[in-house]
């Protein structure tokens, strides 16, 4: 009797389109419209690329061009390409975005930029070293320093020494907008509610009719509810793995662990199903209202978690924190970003052990609310 | 006979409203027991009490003897039920919908598989068995409805308004079925505010209003507790005073009434009332048209008890 | 007027999705909008990123490097150098760089040993411009101040002369670029205005829109003494007005955002902007309540509709970074032509006005051309 309602709730799931529609079509969708929008943003915005330059000769000055061609030399340190144009060209090319900086070469150097970038600001770090180190050089010859000093300070002013050694906490991916496909598995969990008010509605004598017949079979309700909630939860997890698999071959990376990954797959809808199953054994509720809560509770928490701008989730980590401990959405986030970003599973263990400890709470309740048998009033 | 259902001494009330008050009920193994009464008269209140589904204030409930509890589990495998809205899944299919309900009582497969053939047949929905609830009718939507509340082959079931807004075919066709179950074995309680149909199928009757069973018994025993016999009503011309105080004194005359032409008379008991009626406007030469007699219905029954129609 | 009172009524029920929707735009525009309000910049400067330091050698050296890179750049404090703090932190672009300075760097730089990168690291995301910018920056200043100190002047002297060296400006001057946009609060208020005003529509006018062309009560209504013209006149000012009502509720959050700095010709023109974009959305509304019928499938029909704009169209990335393929699709939309509206306002104000009323033109065009869909495919409905 349980793999028989376990078998026919699945069924009856997976051909209502709307609620699938809700969980599968939606995130999916978005995803899609947040990887055209920003999908590369972060390799073509925050990564160092070659920067296109464009050089104006007004006098000569063979010390820059040495320089300019060392720094648009093919290979791992080139920073420029170069392109001597007249000025007129090089205006062109920067108003239209071909260049990012001219520099007007002579004895006097200046720099033209199209905004305030960091690229025009590394353009011109660059340029400003070179005369830079002009005057260092004619500050220490003109010093009352011994030959052997001087030499031995410009020896160790053109030494191209790093002084500093880099360092990084991660290997993983550290695109920042990967935070918003994050929020999207967080917001499909949190939109399992649907499925949860609509199944519970049906479950129930006080909320349909078809909740009387099912509430006066010989079996113990328990049975059914554990069924139902199995059922809510395999389709979920079936939903919320077509999501990934499709974010994994439209190009966004989460990582491999694949273990971890999908306890969060299941976890995470587990959390929106018990929110759905409290909202859906309310009587009073109508089913419009029910689902307004839904969408609201959902988005809510959803944009808590950085659904539609990055930066709020972090926010409240640095304000109430607290919050971001109770928010399952903000939980799923982190949880797929400490994969992606930590090498250890702490993190992550935290807002698994988290997330259970919510799902537990919730679950607790709607069973407490939907395991009752008779009614004050139908 | 064993008693199916017993309802002693039943008290529900919601606040201030008694819902159920000191509600009585002896329905034995066998019957087409009719529960009739208007609307809010407590009919659905007494089966959601009964099934165990609403908590009530005072009284007891037995099924087959034995007290009946929520978890029950043993009398629940014998009872079916089939409300008023229809209750399956828009999801699933006819065939599909009753394999479920069915198999939520019956574990066996292959005699599932051979109930549910006989409940399709029963109903008659053998052409339908892919089509999804969306797809079928007013009347063909309440036949799956009775097919998913009586493939399980319960000895009890209850009916609780199976006919509303479906057309006259199906409507006998519906009761017909219900009949044809009784004479396979099973207990009927059947709940309406349609006296026809449970005059037509219901061995037994309990009037109920306000929370009251207020008269129970076959219909002919309630027909006798009230005066009313039988109702003459005469088309007639140009009476006068005299003669509705010398109708008036016609044996078991006891209402006399005339408006707009028509006269009509009620008769508590006695035989051959027309003729004696007819006699009288002879010899009076008082001429008349059309004459109609017909004995109490349920609803005069109601109307004598309660001062109300039963479809008020 | 009964049709317009009883819209209202059946409108009131929805209110709660209006508020829910201006409660996440006022989180929005007065928590992060308005907070980091960025004023104009008509001459260049350089940009700064964002630090923190650990300085466990606390030697007048490593103060010195940190005072100069203080100047150059913006010093943040973070909670500790743990990698799960650091790498928040990093992530989340709340510092660009994180400078650890270990014990004995001062005596190390003194002594002119030639592993002083042993003693300081910069922990950054690999291979961004700012870390870029930043590594530069200290690079050269300590390069210039190592090569004064081995040129025999004292350490503090060298570093002293090494941040004048630095801060020798190269001659920078900034012109106009084709997509230079002055991204300031106005600007994101409209923009962030644009997905919210379809999304409250489409969620509440369009369920109202729904009731009213229920089978049952568009035959009793039809039954009545009111024409189909006057029907459909009432309703469509019932829809209309709530459009503006929506507008003027943003116009009140306005107020209380800029205060008089709303009273301007250049505001006027993005109020009108925005109303003509309240049409599109209005239309859309019609449409997608011409379509879905089910309450569930139209909020996400909503919502996808009101997000995957507002993704391809600039809204939530600015456009000149969205790439040639999403602008092409995004000629399609209804909202590129706002946003095309929005930028021309910004950088021309009240100049070559001709070119801001063809880009509301065309959203007034989009906006018909979805009421005539939605008339065709009501069309079809009635007659099934």
């Amino acid at each position: 009797m349980f793999w028989h309602n376990y078998c026919y709730s699945i069924k009856s799931i997976f051909r209502n389109k709307s609620a699938i529609i809700w969980t599968l079509i939606f995130p999916i969708a978005l995803a899609t419209f947040m990887y055209m929008a920003f999908g590369n943003l972060f390799d073509t915005d925050e990564l160092m690329t070659i920067i296109p330059i464009a050089v104006v000769e007004k006098e000569e000055n063979k010390g820059l061009d040495a320089l300019l061609e060392a720094l648009s030399k093919e290979g791992e340190d080139q920073i420029f390409s170069v392109q001597k144009l007249d000025e007129k060209e090089a205006l062109e090319a920067l108003y239209n975005g071909d260049v990012n900086g001219i520099i007007y070469k002579g004895k006097e150097i200046s720099l033209t930029v199209g905004e305030n970038s960091y690229m025009s600001t590394i353009i011109k770090t660059i340029i400003e070293q070179y005369t830079q180190s002009e005057d260092v050089v004619k500050n220490i010859i003109s010093s009352t320093a011994s030959e052997e000093q001087k030499s031995e300070a410009i020896k160790s002013l053109l030494d191209n020494k790093t002084y500093f050694t880099e360092g990084k906490t991660s290997d993983g991916c550290q695109n920042v907008y990967y935070n918003y496909f994050y929020a999207i598995f967080a917001m499909s969990s949190m939109f399992a509610s649907f499925i949860a008010v609509e199944r519970i509605s049906k479950m129930q004598a006080n909320t349909s009719s078809l909740g009387i017949r099912r509430a006066i079979i010989p079996r113990g309700k328990a049975m059914m509810l554990c069924s139902e909630f199995l059922a809510m939860v395999t389709t979920q997890f079936a939903v919320m793995i077509i999501a990934f698999i499709y974010m994994n071959i439209i190009g966004i990376r989460f990582g491999d662990k694949y273990p971890a990954i999908l306890l969060i797959l299941l976890l995470g809808p587990c959390v929106g199903l018990a929110i759905g199953a409290i909202i859906g054994s309310f009587a009073k509720i109508g089913d419009g209202a029910k689902m307004g809560i839904c969408v609201s509770i959902g988005m809510g928490l959803s944009v808590m978690a950085d659904l539609v701008a990055s930066g709020i989730k972090d926010t409240i980590e640095h304000t109430i924190p607290i919050l971001n401990r109770l928010n399952p959405a903000a939980l799923i986030s982190d949880a797929f970003y400490s994969l992606n970003v930590y090498d250890s599973y702490n993190r992550y263990f935290v807002d698994i052990a988290l997330l259970v400890a919510i799902m537990v709470v919730l679950l607790t309740i709607s069973v407490q609310i939907l395991r009752r048998n008779t009614y004050a009033s139908l | 006979m064993e008693l199916a259902v017993e309802v002693k001494s039943l008290v529900k009330r919601y606040k201030e409203l008694v819902a159920l008050d000191h509600f009585n009920l002896a329905i034995k193994e066998g019957e087409i027991f009719g529960l009739l009464g208007p609307n809010g008269s407590g009919k659905t209140t007494t089966i959601n009490c009964i099934l165990a589904l609403l908590s009530y204030d005072k009284g007891e409930i037995k099924i087959f003897g034995k007290p009946m509890k929520p978890t029950s589990y043993d009398i629940k495998k014998d009872i079916g039920v089939v409300m008023q809205n229809v209750a399956v899944f828009d999801e699933l299919n006819v065939f599909e919908n009753i394999d479920y309900f069915c198999g939520l009582y019956i574990k066996d497969k292959s005699k599932r598989r051979e109930y549910i053939d006989e409940a399709i047949e029963f109903v008659g929905l053998k052409e339908y068995i892919k089509f999804k609830p969306k797809k079928l009718s007013g009347g063909l939507l309440r036949r799956l409805n009775i097919a998913c509340g009586i493939a399980h082959k319960p000895k009890l079931i209850f009916f609780d308004e199976p006919t509303v807004a479906v057309d006259p075919q199906s409507r006998n066709k519906i009761l017909e079925g219900i009949e044809q179950l009784n004479r396979d074995g099973a207990t009927i309680i059947y709940t309406s505010h349609y006296m026809e149909e449970v005059e037509q199928i219901c061995t037994k009757i309990a009037i109920m209003d306000k929370g009251k069973n207020i008269a129970m018994g076959t219909k002919e025993e309630l027909k006798q507790m009230i005066k009313n016999t039988e109702s003459i009503t005469v088309e007639v011309l140009g009476l006068n005073e005299q003669n509705i105080k010398d109708i008036h004194t016609l044996p078991h005359a006891y209402n006399v009434g005339y408006s707009d032409c028509r006269l009509s008379v009620n008769f508590s008991g006695g035989k051959h009332n027309v003729v004696r009626l007819l006699d009288y406007f002879q010899s009076k030469d008082i001429s008349f048209g059309s004459v109609y007699s017909q004995q109490p219905t349920l609803n005069d029954v109601f109307l004598e008890i309660t001062g109300k129609e039963l479809r008020d | 007027m009964q049709v317009f009172k009883v819209y209202f009524k059946v409108l009131k029920g929805y209110l709660g999705q209006w508020a829910l929707y201006i409660g996440i735009f006022s989180i929005i525009l007065f928590g992060f909008i308005v907070p980091n309000s960025v004023k104009e910049q008509i001459s260049f400067s350089d940009k700064k990123c964002n630090f923190a330091v650990f300085d466990y050698d606390n030697s007048q050296v490593s103060k010195d490097i940190v005072a100069y890179m203080s100047k150059k750049h913006e010093l943040k404090s973070i909670e500790n150098d743990s990698v799960e703090v650091m790498q928040d932190e990093l992530f989340n672009r709340n510092v660009d760089c994180i400078v650890k300075i270990k014990k004995d760097f001062g005596e190390n730089f003194k002594s002119n040993q030639s592993n002083l990168e042993d003693y300081i690291e910069i922990i950054a995301i690999p291979n961004t411009y700012t870390s870029q910018l930043f590594e530069q920056d200290y690079n050269r200043f300590v390069k210039y101040a190592k090569s004064y100190a081995v040129s025999g002047i004292d350490i503090s002297s060298a570093m002293e002369k090494a941040a004048k060296t630095a801060n020798t400006e190269l001659s920078t001057k900034i012109v106009e670029k084709e997509n230079n946009i002055n991204y300031n609060a106005v600007y994101y208020f409209f923009n962030y205005m644009s997905w919210i005003i379809v999304i409250m529509c489409v969620i509440t006018i369009g369920r109202v829109l729904v009731i009213f062309q229920k089978k049952d009560l568009r035959s009793r209504i039809a039954c009545s003494a009111y024409s189909f013209a006057r029907i459909s006149k009432e309703t469509l000012m019932g829809v209309v007005c709530s459009g503006f009502a929506i507008i003027f509720i943003f116009f009140i959050l306005a107020v209380f955002a800029f205060k008089t700095e709303i009273l301007s010709m250049q505001w006027l023109l993005y109020m009108t902007n925005a109303i003509s974009y309240m049409f599109v959305a209005l239309a859309i509304t019609y449409l997608v309540s011409q379509l879905i019928k089910n309450d569930s499938t139209m909020n996400m029909i909503g919502n996808t509709v009101s997000l995957g704009m507002s993704f391809l169209c600039g809204v939530f990335v600015p456009m000149e970074f969205l790439s040639d393929t999403v602008i092409k699709i995004a000629h399609f939309l209804p909202t590129y032509w706002y946003q095309l509206a929005l930028i021309h306002i910004q950088k021309h104000g009240t100049e070559n006005i001709g070119k801001l009323f063809s880009y509301m033109g065309i959203q007034i065009l989009f906006a018909l051309a979805l009421v005539t869909v939605g008339i065709i495919v009501s069309r079809r409905n009635q007659s099934k």
